[in-house]
Formats: structure tokens, C-alpha cells, sequence
């Protein structure tokens, strides 16, 4: 190996190298990918399988809570499972029931709703109803669905794991009015015989931390006897991996590569697939980084000894 | 010595205590008779005839016992003579997932009779409980009997006890499910509860239950009822089984009362172990007061506080003092204060600037006045300003953007992250690195300590963050504690590890009874 | 005098909370109830406060021609804007529903915002790792390579090396990095809480006993 002063300084400069270039390389990495619209076959692994079957499970006309408990920060992670989930669902004829534990997480599942909406011009009238696309009536794909009969958003409430305590005994306690319209939930036909947290077929969490699946988990899962399948952050998801393996969790998804397995097991592959090829680039240069690190600074040292004797 | 004879007893003492906390029998959960059989008059038919329905035993629905069967008996009196009327095989296929049925045709119309069941399971015969009397009525229309599949069996067996373990707030009603209510049922609705202060009625319909089974060993569901309930009342309660536009109603069970507990019997096992810390602490404590000298090893990222403080000081630069982003409510946050207040004085001995953002209005003042009276006692609160400590946003990401922003324009000499971090440890730590502060983390996240490894000079791992205010104030009475928690936390938990390894262990070829029992006693209520 | 009431305050919600969670009695519950609200409107209230400082310290900064004067601009404008726009011109209680002028904000300005801040975590992982991840002792080499195999095991790349590798089945990188994370850091992670549940305990005792007062402003 060349290891003259040639070797030596290259080394060094390597040592030193100024962190605007990693940053520049990262860059390029996660952003050639995007362009060049490359993609990438993915395994499926088991607890992917299980929250996709935990909602294959589900005869049409269930109803699913939905609970996204993150804010714009873990947008990029999280907010494609969404996304995919709704549209799952959707396909699926079920209906859902959306709320937050974050403040800023009932607005998440709109921004996800017009997302995949595919009209949001024009309106019908029903029983004198003014309902108008993009906002009472969503289409996606063939199916339409209409608020407050197929899907309803309670809104955000405070108090954190109290919230879930409460929706255990009465949901109305929790969430007297929904968050569109301020009308009691008891006006939309969504909510017939909907009581308290145990007459949901399925929750569904969106988590980026406190409160979050734990908080499901400890609360509705082990009190009140509902399945519950969870996405997380990728920080996040080692820390719920053991309610998987005692089967308190019906399903996990982590990070994108998680909402990446679900968008191939839906058939509906969109943001998160897409981001698995600058994803799989990203860590191929750290590993690259870490492993010229490494030579550079056994070289150096190497080096330094040899002098020394 | 001590250690040692500390670590026997806590052997010989824990299992005993744990076990005498344990509860023995948890109100409600002794276990039904076998098989649960019920027991009506066929729906529908003319001739006149019982259909008898019972749960399915181990052993049936596997195939693993093809040779064993049940043999039903009947008697005209509860106490017999029963006479065998009919077998039924392991081997005949079901018509239902959880039970099985058959009907008596042979039974007369008009005459009450008693039926039990029994079977033969690994040698040993096990009798039902007796059921009856239940007359055969001939039906006035002439319809078609009904298949097994399309009559509407009740629940049975309900029980209503007061909750345990609660306000006295609510009472508990447990039965033992529909043989209609499969999972996956179109036609299984559910079940209504009715309530009544009087076992003459009225009852009044006071909730409802989805189907399927609350505990899949006992095929029962249980409802907590909590609804406008007069705790000076007693309550009688049916249930009532929808299937297919038909409803079947339970037995009534009560009266019953709800009433609070003193007690929480669940966390008795909690109570013991939390007595054995707190009091290991409290006893370490006393010891350091009498003045015995108490050795804690040296934690490296506290020995370097004053250091750290003191290049700021030749640098003539700002020392940045981030408290986490979690409100006053969150311990770390706390133990992150304790530490500001040593920083705060070393501050003010060197006249150098100190910078607080906060991301909590509450952490803001309780930091102001921290520092304050860290700059009071140092003898220098001339120096001290309100504006020292400042608050941000509560938003995590626009704080770390703020700090970021800051450290960037300013370039403190030394930062220090001290509190609970989430997502924006490195965010913060990586920009303090990028221009060349000397910085001390110490969090209890376990997810955001690896970033803080890697990008500080120090990281104060979880309980280090909780013992820097006894470390820094040498004051005995905080050292005691420290050296309570840490021998008799770490011995607790030691004890416990290696009697949970015997245990499973041994326990897993001797006695699988003995590991579930221990699963039970630590199971969190 | 001053000191002591905040210590017995201190002393009695800590209990209280203590007791309740082995006595579910009334008043028990109640009571920790009722701190709890107690807890929320403090620090509701609280809100005003921090949001006054940061104006005040703002406006100071403006004022006195401070070097940061600019950022101290921004802060306030944006403060107003989404303030005013959210109380006023967003159709009252349904304000954070789609289409309404705070739903632009959220969408338009909050959202990249956030994602920014949060996407520049993959670029500080690179260069942290960079500098961090040094083979200078065994330890040190153990965790590199622990590193190593989760980081591909969690990409499709991972499944690539494992093919190319002809690694046996139920042996490749994504399975060796499973083993990792479900053995070797959940007992890591373990450890870890283990001792921040007793430092917790431990710290909570002093504080409900009056030993630790650093908190409330020295000793």
C-alpha cells in the first residue's frame, strides 16, 4: 500500500476533511436517486406482513380509529404510511375514525386526505345538503367516500395517555364535538353505537414519540382489549419491537423502509419506494465515510508509532 | 460483608415477602365448571324435543384424543338417578367453532328433566355441572325444526361482582359467550346489558358489548358497568345475545353493590419492591449523616464541568446552557436544573456570561430562579440579569433552529446539554461540535445517547445525569442516597435476575406450573 | 417560611401521588385528578409568559441595535402572523381544517420548515458518524461493526451483499442485523433503564423529602 508522503498527506487531509463535503456527497446521493427514478425490489419483512394482514383482516364497513400522533418534523417517514393506509382502507371499504394525541396530527391526516383525493372541484346536494369535493366527498380511485358516514377527524385533544384512559370508558368524554364542523358526534351516522374504545375493529397509531404507540399500547391495548397495529419513526421502532413478540402489537411498520414494504404488500408503491433507492444510497456512503475514516486514521497511526520507534 | 449479608437476605426475604404479597385468588376469576353446558327446548319444533349445547374440552378440537368421547345423562330429579342417553365422539365433526350440540329426541313432552354431561380426559372422567329442569314444549306452529346452526343460543352463567381494585365506581359483569357469537359473524350483533335495582324488573338497557371472547381459555366476555351508578344501591343484570333479528337473554344475576378498595392488590408486589429501594435509600442516608465516609467513583463528564467553564472564561466567551426540551413535570428535566445551578455559580466566580434558552415557560422561571440564587450565593448578583435565562418556542425543531442559529453567530466557548432530548440531540450537539465548543451532554433518552456520544466531549449516561447534584454538592445526605439507590437498586434487581434464571430454568422441566405462577405474580395490574 | 412551603407543597403532591397508585379509594384518584388539571392550567397559563419574554427579549434586541436585530424582526412578524391569521381569519374553532388560511401557513411555511430542520439529521448522522466511528480499541471495533451490519441490514442493499456473499439462508445481513437489535441492544437497552428507573426513583424520594432543593434556587 502506498504509504509515502504522498499517502501520508492524503491520509491527513482525509482526517481533517471539511464536513461540507460529506454533506455535499450525502446530498447528491439522496438526490441523483429522485431524478434518475430508479427503483428497487424490497423484501417484505414479518412485521409488515402482520399490519397488512390485521387489516386484510377486516370485513368491509369495520371501523378502524386512526390516531396520527406526529407532526411535520417526521412528515417524511411517517405521513406515506399514511397515506398508503388510507387508501388501504379505503380500498378496502372500511370506514375510519381519525384523532390526534399531537396537536399538529389530525392536520397531518388531512394534508394525507387531500393528498390522495383525486377531485376537489365541484359539489352535490344531498337532502339539502351542500356536499363539496375535496372536502365532504373524496375520490380515490373507484370509490367515493363522504364525511361523517364513511370516515369522520375528532380533532386533537390534550392530555396525552388520559385521552385513550377516557375513550376507554366513553368516547364522547374524550371527544364531545368533531374537529370540522364542531357539531356533536352524535350527528354523523359514522358513529352509531360507537361508545367507548373496545367497539373499534382495529387502532391504528402514527407515532414520532410521546405519546405515542407505548402510550396505545399500555393503555388500549392491554386495558380495553384492542388490536392495535402501529407505524414509527425508525428512531423509534426498537424501542416498541418487544410489544410485536408478545403480541400486543398486531403489526409494525419502521420508517420508510417500512412504508416502503407496505406500499409493495398494497401494491401501491408511491413516496416510500420511491425514497428507497436514495435511502440505500444515503447508507452506502456512510458506510463508504466510516470505512475511509477508518484507513485514514489507521494509516496516520501507523504512521506515528513507526516514528516514534 | 455487609454486601454479603445484605445480598442473603435480600435472597432469602424477597422471594418470601413476594410471595405473601402475592394474591391469591383475583374476585371474579375462579374457574366455570367444564364444558358450561346449557340446556333449552328446541325452537320450532312440534314433536317436542331439548337441544343441549356444550363448550368443547381440551383435547376435542385438536384431533390429538380421536378415541375419547362424551356420554350425556338425563334424570328426573337433580340428584338422579341419570341414565347414559347418548354418546358423541371426539371424531364427529362440529357444527359450531367452540361448542358442541345435540338434541333428545327421545325426551316427553310436559316432563322436567336434568341433564349433565361427562367425559373421559387422560383416564380421568370429568362430570359437568347438572342442568335444569328444562321441559320439552311442543311448538304451537308447525315450522321446520331448526338446524343446530340456526338457533339462537343464550349466554349463561353471568356474574356481576364489584370491580376490584377501583373507586367504587363500577361493577363487573362477566358470562360466558353465545355459542352463535363466532368470530367473523354476519349474523352475531353483539350483546345488550340491562340493569335493574329490583330482580322483578324493570330493566333498563344500559350499554352494550361487541362480541367475541375477553378470555379465550374460559370463553368469557366480561363489561365493566360504570354508567350513573348509586353506590348505596344493589343492581340485578341480564344479558341479551342479538343474532339474526333474535335475542336470547342470560340468566339475572345480583344483587350487587359497587364499592371502592383501600387497597390496590395488584401492586402489592410493586409496594414490596419499591419498600425495599426506598428503604435501602433511606437506610444509606442515615449512614452518611453519622458522617461515614462514602466512596462514589469518579464520573468523568462532572469532573469537567469546572474545566469546561474555565476555558470559556480564558476564551472570553458565552456559556450556553440547554435544560432539554420536557417540561418541569419530566425528572430529567429537574436533574438537569440541579446541575445548572453548580454551572450558574462557576459563572459567576469567573464573571462569565451564561445563556439559558428554554423551550418551557415554566422551566424558565424555575431556571431563573436557579441561576439567581446561584449568582446570591457566589456573592455576585450585581452580575445576574433576568434576560440570561430566555425562552424560545415549545416546538422542538424550532428550537433546536433557534440554538443552532445562535450558537452559530455567537460561538459559545462551551455548551452544555443537560435535561430530555428527543429528535433534536444531534441537531444541537452536531452544530456545537461544528465550531469547536467544548460540550457536556447528559440525557436519559436511550434512543438520543449515541448521537450525544458521538458528537460531545462528555455524555453523563441516564442515572449519571441523576446523581450529578449529590456528586457536585458532596452534601452526605444526597451521597447517601446515591449509594442507597445503587447498591440496593442493582442488588434488587440482581436477586431478582437470578431467581427469575433458576426458575425458568429448573421450573420450565419441573414445574410449568411454578414459571407461570412467577409470570403471574409480576404481571403489572 | 419562603422555603418551607414550596418544600411541603412538594411533599404532599408527591404523596399523593405515591399513595393513589396503591389506593384506588376515593379521594385518592380524585385528588391526583385534580393536581394533574392543576398541572395543565399552570402551564397553559405558563405559555403567556414564555411568549411575552420572547417579545420582550425580541423587541430589546431591535431596539438596543443589537447584532442579531434582524432575526429578532423575523421572530416577532412571524409571531404576529400566524397568531392574528389563526385567532381571526380562519373561521374560529375549525381553523386547522383544509382550507382555511392557517391550513396555508401549516402547509406552506410550517411544514417545510419542520421537514428541513428534521431532514438535516441525515446529513449531521454522516459527518458525526465520520468522525465517531473509529476502530481505536476493541470496543470500539465490536460497535463498528455492529453499526455496519444493522445499517445494511436495514436497507435492500443489506440483501444484495447477502446474495452476492451466497450467505445461507436465515444468515444474511438482514437477519444478523435482526439478531442484533432484538438480543444484543435490547439488554443493552435494558440495562440503561434499569438505571435511569432507579436514578428516577432515587431523585424523586430526595425531592418529595425535601433532601434535593437545587431546584428550587440552591441549597
Amino acid at each position: 500500500m502506498s504509504n509515502g508522503p504522498f499517502g501520508q498527506k492524503l491520509f491527513q487531509a482525509l482526517l481533517r476533511i471539511d464536513r461540507r463535503i460529506i454533506f455535499l456527497v450525502i446530498f447528491l446521493a439522496l438526490s441523483i436517486p429522485i431524478f434518475l427514478g430508479l427503483r428497487i425490489d424490497i423484501t417484505v419483512t414479518q412485521e409488515v406482513r402482520l399490519f397488512y394482514n390485521s387489516v386484510e383482516a377486516l370485513s368491509s364497513g369495520s371501523r378502524v380509529l386512526l390516531s396520527f400522533d406526529y407532526d411535520p418534523g417526521s412528515e417524511p417517514e411517517l405521513q406515506p404510511m399514511a397515506e398508503t393506509g388510507f387508501r388501504h382502507l379505503i380500498k378496502n371499504h372500511i370506514k375510519f375514525i381519525i384523532m390526534g394525541l399531537w396537536p399538529q396530527g389530525p392536520m397531518q391526516a388531512n394534508k394525507a386526505l387531500t393528498r390522495i383525493n383525486e377531485v376537489d372541484e365541484g359539489f352535490l346536494v344531498d337532502n339539502g345538503d351542500t356536499l363539496y369535493f375535496g372536502r365532504d366527498l373524496l375520490v380515490v380511485g373507484p370509490d367515493t367516500i363522504r364525511y361523517g358516514i364513511d370516515f369522520i377527524n375528532l380533532g386533537f385533544q390534550a392530555g396525552n395517555e388520559l385521552v385513550i384512559q377516557r375513550m376507554g370508558s366513553s368516547i364522547r368524554a374524550a371527544f364531545a364535538n368533531d374537529a370540522r364542523y364542531g357539531r356533536p358526534i352524535d350527528q354523523f351516522p359514522i358513529m352509531n353505537g360507537l361508545n367507548k374504545l373496545s367497539d373499534f375493529d382495529l387502532v391504528i397509531n402514527w407515532s414520532a414519540g410521546y405519546p405515542g404507540t407505548v402510550e396505545w399500547v399500555q393503555f388500549a391495548v392491554d386495558r380495553f382489549h384492542v388490536p392495535c397495529g402501529a407505524g414509527n419513526t425508525a428512531v423509534q421502532a426498537p424501542q416498541v419491537y418487544p410489544y410485536l413478540d408478545t403480541g400486543q402489537l398486531s403489526g409494525l411498520m419502521g420508517g420508510m423502509k417500512g412504508g416502503a414494504e407496505y406500499e409493495q404488500l398494497t401494491g401501491m408503491r408511491a413516496k416510500a419506494t420511491m425514497s428507497m433507492v436514495s435511502q440505500t444510497a444515503a447508507h452506502i456512503f456512510v458506510v463508504l465515510f466510516i470505512v475511509i475514516g477508518n484507513l485514514a486514521y489507521f494509516m496516520t497511526r501507523g504512521r506515528k508509532k513507526e516514528g516514534r520507534a | 460483608m455487609q454486601r454479603f449479608l445484605f445480598l442473603v437476605v435480600l435472597i432469602v426475604v424477597m422471594p418470601l415477602l413476594l410471595w405473601m404479597a402475592h394474591e391469591r385468588t383475583i374476585p371474579g376469576s375462579e374457574f366455570f365448571p367444564p364444558y358450561d353446558l346449557s340446556v333449552i327446548s328446541t325452537p320450532g319444533d312440534t314433536a317436542g324435543s331439548i337441544t343441549l349445547n356444550w363448550f368443547k374440552i381440551t383435547g376435542d378440537d385438536d384431533g390429538s384424543m380421536p378415541l375419547s368421547r362424551y356420554t350425556i345423562s338425563r334424570s328426573e330429579n337433580v340428584g338422579g338417578p341419570f341414565t347414559e342417553i347418548a354418546q358423541v365422539e371426539f371424531k364427529l365433526p362440529s357444527p359450531s367453532l367452540l361448542t358442541r350440540q345435540l338434541r333428545d329426541t327421545t325426551a316427553a313432552v310436559g316432563q322436567a328433566y336434568f341433564f349433565k354431561i361427562g367425559a373421559e380426559v387422560n383416564g380421568k372422567v370429568i362430570e359437568s355441572n347438572v342442568v335444569g329442569p328444562v321441559v320439552a314444549e311442543s311448538a304451537e306452529q308447525s315450522g321446520a325444526v331448526l338446524e343446530f346452526q340456526e338457533i339462537l343460543f343464550p349466554p349463561t352463567q353471568l356474574r356481576a361482582f364489584d370491580t376490584p381494585n377501583d373507586a367504587g365506581s363500577s361493577i363487573t359483569l362477566e358470562w360466558k359467550i353465545s355459542p352463535n357469537d363466532v368470530s367473523k359473524s354476519a349474523k352475531f350483533n353483539g350483546y345488550d346489558i340491562y340493569r335493574s335495582k329490583e330482580i322483578t324488573g324493570p330493566f333498563a338497557l344500559i350499554g352494550d358489548a361487541t362480541g367475541g371472547e375477553s378470555d379465550l381459555e374460559r370463553h368469557v366476555k366480561t363489561f365493566a358497568d360504570g354508567s350513573n351508578m348509586d353506590r348505596k344501591s344493589a343492581y340485578y343484570y341480564y344479558v341479551e345475545a342479538k343474532w339474526d333479528g333474535q335475542t336470547a337473554r342470560s340468566n339475572v344475576a345480583g344483587p350487587v353493590k359497587a364499592g371502592g378498595q383501600w387497597f390496590h392488590t395488584g401492586r402489592l408486589v410493586s409496594l414490596v419492591l419499591l419498600g425495599i429501594l426506598v428503604g435501602t435509600i433511606l437506610w444509606f442516608i442515615n449512614r452518611a449523616k453519622s458522617g461515614r465516609e462514602l466512596f462514589i467513583r469518579k464520573i468523568a463528564g462532572l469532573e469537567a464541568v469546572d474545566e469546561a467553564v474555565g476555558r470559556a472564561t480564558e476564551m472570553g466567551k458565552k456559556v450556553f446552557y440547554i435544560p432539554g426540551t420536557q417540561d418541569m413535570d419530566n425528572v430529567q428535566t429537574i436533574a438537569g436544573l440541579t446541575i445548572l445551578s453548580r454551572v450558574a455559580r462557576l459563572t459567576a466566580e469567573y464573571e462569565t456570561k451564561l445563556e439559558v434558552p428554554v423551550s418551557r415557560s415554566l422551566v424558565m422561571v424555575t431556571a431563573r430562579e436557579v441561576v439567581k440564587e446561584a449568582y446570591l450565593n457566589a456573592g455576585r448578583p450585581d452580575f445576574y440579569s433576568d434576560d440570561m435565562v430566555y425562552y424560545l418556542t415549545d416546538d422542538q425543531f424550532g428550537y433546536a433552529a433557534g440554538i443552532d442559529g445562535m450558537v452559530v453567530r455567537q460561538k459559545p466557548a462551551t455548551i452544555f446539554y443537560q435535561g430530555a432530548f428527543y429528535a433534536e440531540s444531534l441537531l444541537l450537539a452536531e452544530t456545537g461540535n461544528s465550531i469547536g465548543a467544548i460540550q457536556i451532554a447528559g440525557t436519559a433518552m436511550p434512543a438520543q445517547l449515541p448521537f450525544f456520544v458521538a458528537a460531545c466531549d462528555y455524555t453523563l449516561i441516564g442515572e449519571e445525569l441523576f446523581a450529578a447534584s449529590a456528586y457536585l454538592s458532596r452534601e452526605p445526605k444526597l451521597l447517601g442516597s446515591l449509594k442507597g439507590q445503587d447498591i440496593g437498586g442493582k442488588l434488587v434487581f440482581l436477586t431478582l435476575a437470578l431467581i427469575f434464571i433458576a426458575i425458568v430454568t429448573f421450573g420450565a422441566f419441573a414445574s410449568p406450573e411454578l414459571v407461570a405462577k412467577v409470570n403471574s405474580i409480576f404481571t403489572v395490574h | 417560611m419562603k422555603r418551607e412551603i414550596p418544600l411541603i407543597l412538594t411533599a404532599i403532591v408527591g404523596l399523593t401521588f405515591v399513595v393513589q397508585f396503591f389506593v384506588p379509594h376515593y379521594p385518592m384518584g380524585f385528588l391526583a385528578d385534580m393536581f394533574s388539571d392543576w398541572f395543565s392550567i399552570i402551564a397553559a397559563a405558563a405559555i403567556w409568559l414564555g411568549a411575552l419574554n420572547l417579545m420582550r427579549v425580541s423587541a430589546e434586541k431591535i431596539y438596543k441595535r443589537e447584532k442579531d436585530r434582524f432575526y429578532a424582526g423575523v421572530t416577532i412578524a412571524s409571531f404576529f402572523l400566524i397568531v392574528i391569521i389563526g385567532f381571526f381569519f380562519s373561521g374560529g374553532r375549525s381553523f386547522q381544517e383544509p382550507g382555511t388560511r392557517f391550513d396555508w401557513l401549516y402547509i406552506n411555511i410550517y411544514t417545510p420548515l419542520m421537514a428541513t430542520m428534521f431532514a438535516l439529521l441525515a446529513f449531521f448522522v454522516a459527518s458525526a458518524s465520520y468522525r465517531a466511528f473509529r476502530a481505536r480499541n476493541a470496543q470500539a471495533t465490536v460497535l463498528l461493526l455492529a453499526a455496519f451490519v444493522v445499517m445494511l441490514g436495514r436497507t435492500p442493499f443489506g440483501d444484495w451483499i447477502s446474495n452476492v456473499l451466497f450467505l445461507p439462508e436465515g444468515w444474511g445481513i438482514a437477519n444478523l442485523s435482526n439478531i442484533i437489535m432484538n438480543y444484543f441492544n435490547v439488554a443493552g437497552q435494558r440495562a440503561i433503564m434499569i438505571g435511569i428507573a432507579l436514578g428516577i426513583v432515587s431523585t424523586s424520594l430526595r425531592i418529595i423529602l425535601g433532601i434535593e432543593r437545587t431546584y428550587l434556587g440552591g441549597d
